[in-house]
């Protein structure tokens, strides 16, 4: 385990490899390249406006923008005044950019086009700015918070999760060891800028002087033309939630040099089968918002009998415990270390309830319980559900999750998805799978064959990637 | 019913532990007891400034 304060923070990391590679390309997007010179001026730039609105260690900067070069660079700008960044999506309703930005207290926006919102001082990214003088800025405390993230979670009000640059740093680093980052790599980063999933694929490559292509979210789900891009540029690393992966695998895609990680939901046993074939590497990354983004992973291997969440990565500790902390076989997965959150932004309570004293690592650290049902086993966690989705049929309790492996297994089927309408059991499938319910009859218990079947012609995915459940209960 | 305590730890971060377990080094008991609910409720109006204490400084 690292010694706390060792590693040192985004900010530093990145100015030291913008110093020693200044000439390298840093981040494609579109037609746009910027060399690693060219975008630590911009940050530089931009950090001096932002000092001059206010920003500074204590601070919180709401960036409203669409994914592009111009948010990269103002996600490293606030974070080299020391402040904190607050990622929103001029995509999602106006509504709710309005609920998150006021519920976080935000001292400042960054945006692009018309502000959202006029309760908060506004810094346009867009349009020419007269330079502004530089500020002279100290590494920010390992402490202090670098980014808050909101999660809808399953209560359904959504929730600032504060990391701070020690646990981002950890992170950084732990997934450098994993997939052995070098400067001749090329990170495709497909993620939303609200998913904390697209932390590693941003920064990792800032960090080790390779180099970043962005991809507007909604492009990747067009699987030839994110194969096509893939190809083009030379990706040799990408993130993808399983939904994600499904739909370059639709496209055809093959990568036999690519590193694929596939997070963000479980990863089904076929599909991990079928990917592995056509990548030259699959990892299973698992982890919460509120242990920076990647907890644990495992090395798909070829032809996955059963898949793993495996072990913790660097700087962290997972602990499969019961109602009192005590370790036990089966259970709810608590994470602890380095890599744990603040807390929630303004939820004392909520925080008090889920991040926990930790009585397995240093004096005074907290355990943050997961909420995921896991089983240790010989190759690792193996996720299970969640706690709270286990749903009752007419007095049965169902594991949608089974249900969904067992319909995924039948010939024909490409992908299921089960759900619950009032006393039955629902589900929707994509593929063609004559006799789908008598099929399963043979192998489930009565009670957990679906007595409706829908079918799809694809899976409707939320902007994060991952299936949109209430899209498909609508269809019910 | 008072099963569960409020406590805090180096960095007045709160949380709430049962009552009859040894409490973890770095860690102590502010005196409020009650259910885990009770306990949440009283965390929510005395954990006022929510940053660990090494930064909050003079910010």
């Amino acid at each position: 385990m690292p010694v706390l304060g060792a590693l040192p923070t985004l900010v530093e990391s990145f100015g030291r490899q913008a110093a020693s590679t200044p000439d390298r390309i840093a981040l494609v997007a579109g037609d746009e390249r910027l060399t690693y010179a060219a975008l630590d001026e911009a940050v530089d730039r931009l950090a001096a406006r932002l000092a001059g609105a206010g920003a500074r260690p204590g601070t919180l900067v709401g960036i409203c923008a669409a994914k592009s070069a111009a948010c990269v660079t103002a996600m490293l700008a606030v974070l080299r005044t020391g402040a904190a960044y607050l990622p929103l999506d001029p995509a999602h309703p106006a509504a709710r950019v309005e609920l998150v930005l006021a519920d976080s207290r935000a001292d400042l926006l960054l945006t692009e086009g018309e502000p959202v919102t006029t309760a908060v001082p506004v810094l346009r990214l867009d349009g020419e700015h007269p330079p502004a003088a530089p500020v002279p800025t100290a590494p920010p405390d390992p402490s202090s918070p670098a980014y808050v993230i909101y999660t809808s979670g399953s209560t359904g009000t959504p929730k600032g999760v504060v990391v701070p640059h020690r646990a981002l740093a950890n992170l950084l680093a732990g997934m450098r060891e994993l997939v052995g980052s070098t400067a001749g790599d090329v990170w495709l980063s497909a993620a939303s800028l609200t998913f904390d999933m697209s932390v590693p694929e941003l920064y990792l490559p800032l960090v080790t002087g390779g180099r970043l292509v962005l991809v507007d979210p909604k492009a990747a789900l067009l699987g030839k033309r994110l194969a096509a891009l893939i190809e083009r540029e030379g990706v040799t690393h990408m993130q993808a939630t399983p939904s994600g992966w499904r739909v370059l695998l639709y496209a055809g895609f093959r990568g036999p040099r690519l590193t694929a990680l596939a997070g963000g939901e479980a990863l089904p046993a076929a599909l991990a089968g079928d990917l592995r074939s056509r990548v030259g590497r699959l990892v299973n990354m698992y982890g919460p918002t509120e242990a920076a983004v990647w907890a644990t992973s495992w090395e798909v291997p070829i032809e996955p009998a059963t898949v793993s969440i495996g072990d913790p990565l660097p700087g962290a500790t997972v602990h499969v415990v019961d109602d009192g902390l005590d370790e036990v076989g089966q259970g709810e997965l608590a994470i602890g270390g380095v890599c744990v959150a603040d807390g929630y932004l303004g939820r004392p309570a909520l925080t008090a309830d889920r991040f926990v004293p930790d009585p397995y690592g240093e004096p005074g650290s907290r355990l943050y319980l997961t909420g995921d049902v896991v089983r240790r086993t010989g190759a690792g966690l193996e996720y299970l559900r969640r706690a709270d989705t286990q749903v009752k049929v007419r007095g049965y309790r169902v594991e949608l999750g089974e249900v969904e492996a067992a319909m995924d297994g039948l010939p024909g089927v490409r992908q299921s998805v089960a759900a619950v309408s009032g006393d039955a059991l629902v589900a929707f499938v994509v593929g063609d799978c004559p006799d789908l319910r008598r099929r399963l009859a043979a192998i489930l218990p009565a009670y957990m064959v679906p007595t409706r079947v829908i079918p799809l012609d694809s899976v409707p995915l939320t902007p994060n990637g991952k299936i949109d459940r209430r899209a498909l209960e609508e269809k019910i | 019913m008072s099963d569960v305590l409020v406590v805090v730890n180096h960095e007045e971060q709160y949380s709430v532990w049962a009552a009859g377990r040894e409490l973890p080094p770095g860690w102590r008991a502010t005196g409020f007891a009650g259910t885990r609910e009770e306990c949440l409720a009283h965390i929510e109006t005395v954990w006022t400034d929510m940053r660990p204490l090494s930064v909050r400084g003079g910010g």
